[in-house]
């Protein structure tokens, strides 16, 4: 089996008819088969943790693009032994100015042994090496 | 991820609908008898055909049970084993008789007739006969004739239908006279040759139907006319009523005519001695009336105004 | 020149039908194969499932009762009208049996089911595949047979089944009304006449035929709208072919237990 990859990009979007709770929870649940109260249990503490339980319910038409992105990322984040591959982060969020948030939300995923690979253009190389916010 | 309510309500659906096809199932079981207590009886047949395990036994056109088994015996006859619920084998008496009919339309069943149900039940160990009625077999051996006649008027119409046939030939001829009518403008052009020979028959055809129509109706008061000597004539008080009368009156008087001519040969064979009697005395007068006509003459010639002289004596 | 490109458009037809009969076939095939392994089944597929049968069943309930009570009543009046006009009548029990129950429920229960959930499985793959959603899935190492196609096809295949068997119960109940008013038959003769009519194969006929409609009528919307085009135009053209599809499957399953029940 080929090394796996959970991507955050423009172009996987988070499945339209599940909410964000679902979006996030349904990783596991396939590839672990959690039960629906261990996977809830899980994802609740998931989301409690980046504080962001008032979007649990939304669906992904609702949300702005920061969050949008944030989802996408713990939904990847969900996919074990996957190295995490973010596409173009500062094309998705508009507002994002340096990586700190995306560092910020690695640790609190406890993000470690794993892979992490953002891809982005050389024209945003100060973004990327920018610290701060 | 599915709400607690909606698993609720599936859960109900299934169960509820589930539950539901289970009771039809039970109750259509119940009504098959397949919970009640079966008695067994046996049959024989010469054959089997016809018969099928399931098939149902009737009484009185009710289906009382059903053929379980076939088995064929050491005899080589067949041997039918039929259930019939406890409820029923109050129809089933020795002296029941079992029938196979096979109708014409429908599937084939075993009747049951029973007479007395008050009769001794029929024991398992009692194997009874069953009679064979067969409709479509009747129905085959009926129609036999008129399959035969429809074979011939099949062969009739083979015939008709050769190529040497008389049919065909007519057919030939018919298209041979199509392709030379559809050469000239019409049959009459092409038989009178011109225009007005066409008109003045076209009109003589009308005059023609005319006449055919003043025929028509001077036929049907032929006809009318005719019903009505048939009225006269055939009619309960018709000639033919009349004469056949006047014939029964003549056979009467014939037969009475007879008796008279047999009298009459009688009286005949009487008459005819005094009849030679006559003849003498006929023959005796006739001489005496010569005699005397002789003397008249004499007389006459002996008178002076006579212009005869010549006076001859007797 | 003209008969040659003639000929050749067909012959080309015939071929790309038969190629894509036969990718329909073989992905019926794989899905039918996940059907009955174990691993295929996880407690997101149960939820899925349930999901489904009540968008399938419980909430069409409501409305299929109605429709079951007011057609059903309505065909089996008339039928019986027509029977015993023409002198029929002891056949009452094989026309319920062998029209309504296996004939008439399962295809009117399946043409509800594909009008109402077929048409929107269809659509909702083909809008799937242009967002993207199933790239998504399957960026994810999530198998789009087992997570989309599995719970959708098993749900409407238990929800054609027990819907089509309420029909049945339904119809054979509201022929009772109509027995009483036509024949003046009590319950009893009736429930007898109907008992003797059905037979144990019959209900299983009914359940394999129901099975079989549910699974097409599922599987060939997901097939078309999963193959629909990135653009949002492709989804009208997947519902169609779908929905098209799904008739002539339809049409087919019909002839085929027919031909199986007569053989």
């Amino acid at each position: 089996m080929g090394p796996r990859y959970a991507p955050v990009s423009a172009d996987i979007p988070l499945l339209s008819n599940l909410s964000v709770f679902q979006n996030i929870a349904l990783i596991r649940q396939y590839h672990q088969r959690l039960t629906a109260e261990d996977s809830h249990r899980d994802t609740t503490a998931l989301l409690e943790r980046f504080d962001m339980c008032h979007l649990a319910a939304k669906r992904s038409f609702e949300l702005n693009d920061r969050d949008l992105f944030f989802v996408k990322l713990l939904r990847a984040s969900q996919h074990a032994n996957a190295a995490i591959v973010i596409d173009r982060p500062f094309a998705q969020v508009e507002n994002m100015h340096n990586l700190s948030p995306i560092r910020k939300a690695l640790e609190l995923l406890d993000f470690s042994g794993i892979e992490g690979i953002i891809l982005g253009y050389e024209w945003n190389r100060g973004r990327y090496e920018a610290d701060g916010q | 991820m599915a709400s607690k309510s909606i698993q609720y309500k599936v859960g109900l659906f299934i169960v509820t609908t589930i539950v539901l096809i289970i009771l039809a199932g039970l109750f259509i079981a119940y009504k098959k008898d397949l919970f009640a207590d079966l008695a067994m009886y046996r049959l024989q047949s010469e054959s089997g055909e016809g018969l099928t395990q399931g098939m149902p036994v009737l009484f009185s056109g009710f289906e009382i049970g059903k053929v379980k088994d076939l088995e064929l015996s050491d005899k080589g006859q067949v041997v039918i084993t039929i259930t019939v619920p406890r409820k029923h084998v109050r129809w089933i008496r020795e002296e029941s008789t079992f029938t196979l009919e096979k109708p014409l339309v429908g599937t084939p069943r075993i009747v049951v007739r029973t007479e007395n149900p008050e009769g001794k039940e029929l024991s398992y160990n009692k194997i009874v006969p069953i009679k064979t009625i067969d409709d479509i077999n009747e129905v085959i051996k009926k129609a036999q004739p008129l399959v035969e006649r429809i074979q011939s008027v099949a062969d009739n119409i083979d015939r008709m239908t050769n190529a040497d046939s008389e049919l065909n030939k007519i057919i030939a001829d018919t298209r041979k006279m199509t392709k030379m009518l559809s050469e000239k403008k019409s049959l009459l052009e092409m038989a009178t040759g011109d225009k007005k020979g066409q008109e003045t028959l076209m009109k003589t055809l009308e005059q023609v139907a005319a006449i055919t129509e003043t025929v028509d109706g001077t036929m049907k008061r032929i006809d009318g006319m005719v019903a009505k000597a048939d009225e006269a004539v055939l009619g309960d008080k018709g000639s033919i009523a009349i004469v056949n009368n006047i014939l029964t009156d003549i056979e009467g008087k014939f037969k009475r005519l007879d008796t008279l001519i047999d009298n009459a040969i009688t009286m005949s064979a009487d008459l005819q001695g005094t009849t030679q009697d006559i003849n003498l005395v006929r023959k005796e007068v006739e001489e005496t009336i010569s005699s005397v006509n002789k003397l008249i003459q004499d007389v006459r010639n002996s008178l002076p105004f006579e212009q005869k002289k010549e006076i001859k004596l007797p | 020149m003209n008969g040659v490109s003639w000929l050749e458009k067909l012959g080309g037809a015939a071929l790309e039908n038969w190629r894509e009969l036969r990718q329909l076939l073989g992905f019926a095939y794989a899905v039918f194969r996940r059907l009955f392994s174990r691993a295929s089944y996880r407690p997101l597929t149960v939820d899925i499932l349930t999901t489904q049968i009540y968008f399938t069943a419980v909430q069409l309930l409501g409305f299929f009762i109605v429709v079951s009570i007011l057609f059903g009543s309505l065909f089996i009046g008339m039928t019986l009208f027509v029977i015993k006009e023409i002198g029929l009548t002891e056949y009452i029990g094989q026309f319920i049996a062998g029209v309504v129950v296996l004939e008439m429920a399962p295809i009117m229960t399946t043409l509800l089911i594909a009008l109402r959930s077929g048409s929107a499985i269809n659509a909702e793959m083909a809008v799937m595949k242009a967002n993207r959603e199933l790239d998504a899935l399957a960026a994810f190492d999530i198998d789009i047979a087992q997570y989309l196609f599995l719970p959708r096809i098993i749900a409407v295949m238990v929800s054609v089944v027990l819907l089509s068997s309420l029909f049945a119960i339904i119809v054979t109940l509201s022929g009772l009304l109509f027995s009483a008013l036509i024949f003046g038959m009590g319950f009893n003769a009736y429930a007898d006449i109907i008992a003797k009519a059905i037979e144990y194969k019959d209900f299983l006929i009914l359940m394999v035929k129901s099975a079989a409609f549910g699974f097409f009528i599922t599987f060939i919307p997901l097939y078309y709208g999963s193959r629909a085009g990135y653009q949002l135009t492709a989804v009208p053209v997947a519902v169609l072919r779908g929905m098209v599809n799904v008739f002539i499957a339809i049409v087919v399953i019909e002839v085929l237990s027919l031909v199986a029940r007569f053989l």
